[in-house]
């Protein structure tokens, strides 16, 4: 996997450290061969939209002269919708404004090297997942589907119907036990035996019901209910 | 038959009353591989050997000899400690033989020397005084031992039993036919009740202590709770003073027209509030405040505490009871992460509100396997008193509102998640 990776902090000392931990958390997963940019303000990171589009992650100083992080987060979520931000901060500053951009991570500069670790090993994991793509041969041909771009399986009449982002179809023959061992990497859940869900885009799990954050719904059976909500939990529980 | 099996039961009395006489006088070593119950064990076969002797001396000596040496081996004391005791167990056992009899031959008018049902009632009589002799031993002379824990109302409701027991022996052995069985129903139907009384009695101290640990942790909690407002409300006394200070200073500057001063002075200041926003804001104030208590007890012990959490202000629970499923937690991820490496002390929090659902769990590295008694949790605290009490505290809070609790553990990992409809 290779990750194009920003960093954006006003102090040179700060940019060097974080630049070295990210790769060597990187290498330490077999990761090497990634692009790291480091970017000195703001007004810097946001003058190439284009290239900030490419970026998977945004290592960012949330105090800054001139624009704060915050303010810069915003931006660069409005170009880059899909982009991981972790905020690095001299202070435990947890603002309600950080929800708004999704932040990812908030890890603090006077226990760089152990937040970052974690961050970077969590942000690994999530683009591992992200990233990775399925192959498939369809009735409608072959397709390729990136794991997050598939909601759930369904298993009909021998077939299998992969049901993906807006609402789109693709069907192929097989089994869904198969398919259950080689997706079981990428956290997907069995709540029937003819349903394999997609744990990320799980939105609740009520009465029985699962909903999707498609809007679509799902029965699960009574003697799966508690396992099912047991494994979504757990799942949960391991942040993202 | 019949007079192997009672005799074996005799012995085996005899046996356990002898382990309660040692235990009372003497420290057990420590014995590997259930070596205490293999030597138990050969002393029952001894004295069941001893009880075939008709010779009473060569029995006494055979007995005396046997505990002494079983004695020696499984407990600490010296030559003649180890055997004076022994043959004070056995005086004392020959005690109650003879009070027995004397009491039935003597006071009751009962012949001893009767058919073998009619001589095991009375060889019954005469190990149950015997136990009771050592029971009373233990509870006065042993500072260490359960019973010395025991308070005297409990002790009498406990000693009812043998006394009844003596006491319904006996009068099965004064009375003849139909009247023998009309006493040992009315006995067992009183022994009943007592026993009941006894249980309920058990049952409602446990409550009261469990409710008195309980009530500890509340206290606890809403303390520092308290603690952190308090910190809280003097750091902000501090800044208003600060602030007020500094204010006098921009009037200055700007009363001797050093405009450009001021306004220099001005962006510092902006500058070093922007700093000083140390908080967490989820726009619940308990959360917060618990949250940058907990940040910073993590930081003394050395765990990351990483944190997902987000706009909580429509959190509809008891501060109280927030206070507490958040406190153990945290508390129990901190704790299980302190034995852990340095690297991999790391505990998730995460408290979301999901479509009317109020999701809190944490999630934490483990070393080794997780402990688990009767089906529940226990913790490796030191303090044994504590034991699950945290654990049982969100159990009782998370059923309060209705909610689920979900607790995963695999070779490295343990996750507790707690799921309350809001």
């Amino acid at each position: 996997m290779r990750l194009t990776i920003a960093v954006c902090d006003d102090e040179g000392y700060f940019r060097q450290q974080i630049t070295q931990t990210i790769q060597d958390e990187l290498a330490l997963r077999g990761c090497i061969d990634n692009t790291i940019n480091t970017f000195s303000n703001g007004q810097e990171l946001l003058q190439n939209p284009k290239q900030l589009k490419e970026y998977d992650v945004l290592f960012l100083d949330i105090s800054m002269p001139g624009e704060n992080g915050m303010q810069i987060a915003e931006k660069v979520k409005q170009l880059n919708e899909k982009i991981i931000l972790v905020f690095i901060t001299s202070y435990i500053d947890f603002a309600v404004e950080g929800y708004r951009v999704n932040a990812f991570r908030y890890v603090l500069k006077n226990s760089l090297n152990t937040g970052l670790s974690e961050a970077v090993g969590a942000v690994f994991q999530q683009l591992r997942i992200r990233k990775k793509e399925l192959i498939y041969e369809c009735l409608e041909g072959t397709c390729a589907i990136e794991v997050p771009e598939l909601y759930y399986v369904e298993s009909r009449r021998h077939k299998l119907r992969l049901n993906i982002k807006n609402n789109a179809v693709y069907t192929m023959y097989g089994k869904l036990d198969d398919l259950e061992e080689q997706l079981n990497a990428y956290n997907f859940i069995r709540i029937h035996k003819s349903f394999l869900v997609n744990y990320q885009h799980i939105r609740s799990i009520k009465n029985y019901i699962l909903t999707l954050d498609n809007g679509v719904e799902l029965m699960i059976p009574r003697e799966r209910y508690r396992q099912v909500k047991e494994q979504y939990y757990e799942l949960r529980g391991g942040l993202q | 038959m019949i007079y192997i099996i009672r005799t074996l039961a005799l012995t085996l009395v005899e046996v356990l009353c002898c382990r309660i006489f040692f235990d009372t006088f003497l420290k057990r070593r420590t014995l590997e591989h259930h070596m205490d119950k293999v030597v138990l064990l050969g002393l029952w076969g001894m004295m069941f050997g001893a009880a075939c002797i008709t010779g009473m001396v060569w029995r006494v000596l055979v007995v005396v000899l046997g505990t002494f040496i079983c004695t020696r081996i499984l407990y600490n004391g010296s030559f003649i400690h180890v055997f004076f005791i022994s043959i004070a167990e056995y005086t004392l056992n020959l005690m109650a033989d003879s009070i027995v009899v004397f009491l039935l031959q003597f006071i009751l008018q009962v012949d001893v020397k009767r058919s073998l049902p009619e001589n095991t009632l009375i060889m019954i009589m005469c190990k149950l005084l015997f136990l009771l002799c050592v029971l009373a031993c233990s509870r006065y002379f042993h500072h260490i031992g359960n019973l010395s824990y025991i308070p005297d109302k409990d002790w009498c409701w406990l000693m009812v039993f043998p006394i009844l027991t003596l006491a319904l022996i006996a009068g099965m052995l004064i009375s003849q036919g139909m009247m023998a069985l009309m006493l040992s129903a009315f006995g067992l139907l009183l022994a009943n009740f007592l026993f009941f009384y006894l249980v309920q009695d058990i049952i409602k101290r446990e409550m009261n202590i469990r409710e008195q640990q309980l009530g500890e942790i509340q206290a606890r909690n809403q303390m520092q709770l308290y603690q952190s407002m308090e910190a809280n409300y003097e750091e902000q006394q501090k800044k208003i003073h600060d602030v007020r200070n500094q204010m006098e200073c921009v009037r200055g500057l700007l009363e001797d027209k050093q405009d450009s001063k001021a306004l220099e002075y001005i962006n510092h200041l902006y500058g070093t509030w922007e700093k000083e926003g140390a908080f967490i804001n989820t726009n619940h104030a308990i959360v917060n405040s618990i949250l940058r208590q907990k940040l910073i007890y993590a930081e003394q012990k050395r765990v990351q505490l990483v944190l997902e959490v987000q706009d909580l202000s429509a959190v509809r629970m008891e501060d109280e009871d927030l206070v507490i499923i958040l406190a153990n937690l945290i508390d129990n991820g901190i704790e299980a992460c302190e034995r852990l490496k340095q690297k991999q002390r790391v505990l998730k929090l995460r408290i979301c509100l999901v479509k009317n659902e109020l999701q809190i769990s944490t999630q934490n590295a483990i070393e080794g396997q997780v402990q688990k008694e009767r089906g529940i949790i226990v913790t490796s605290k030191r303090e044994k008193r504590k034991h699950g009490i945290g654990l049982k505290n969100i159990h009782r809070i998370v059923e309060k509102y209705n909610g689920e609790d979900f607790i995963q553990y695999g070779t490295d990992y343990f996750t507790h998640t707690i799921v309350i409809e809001q």
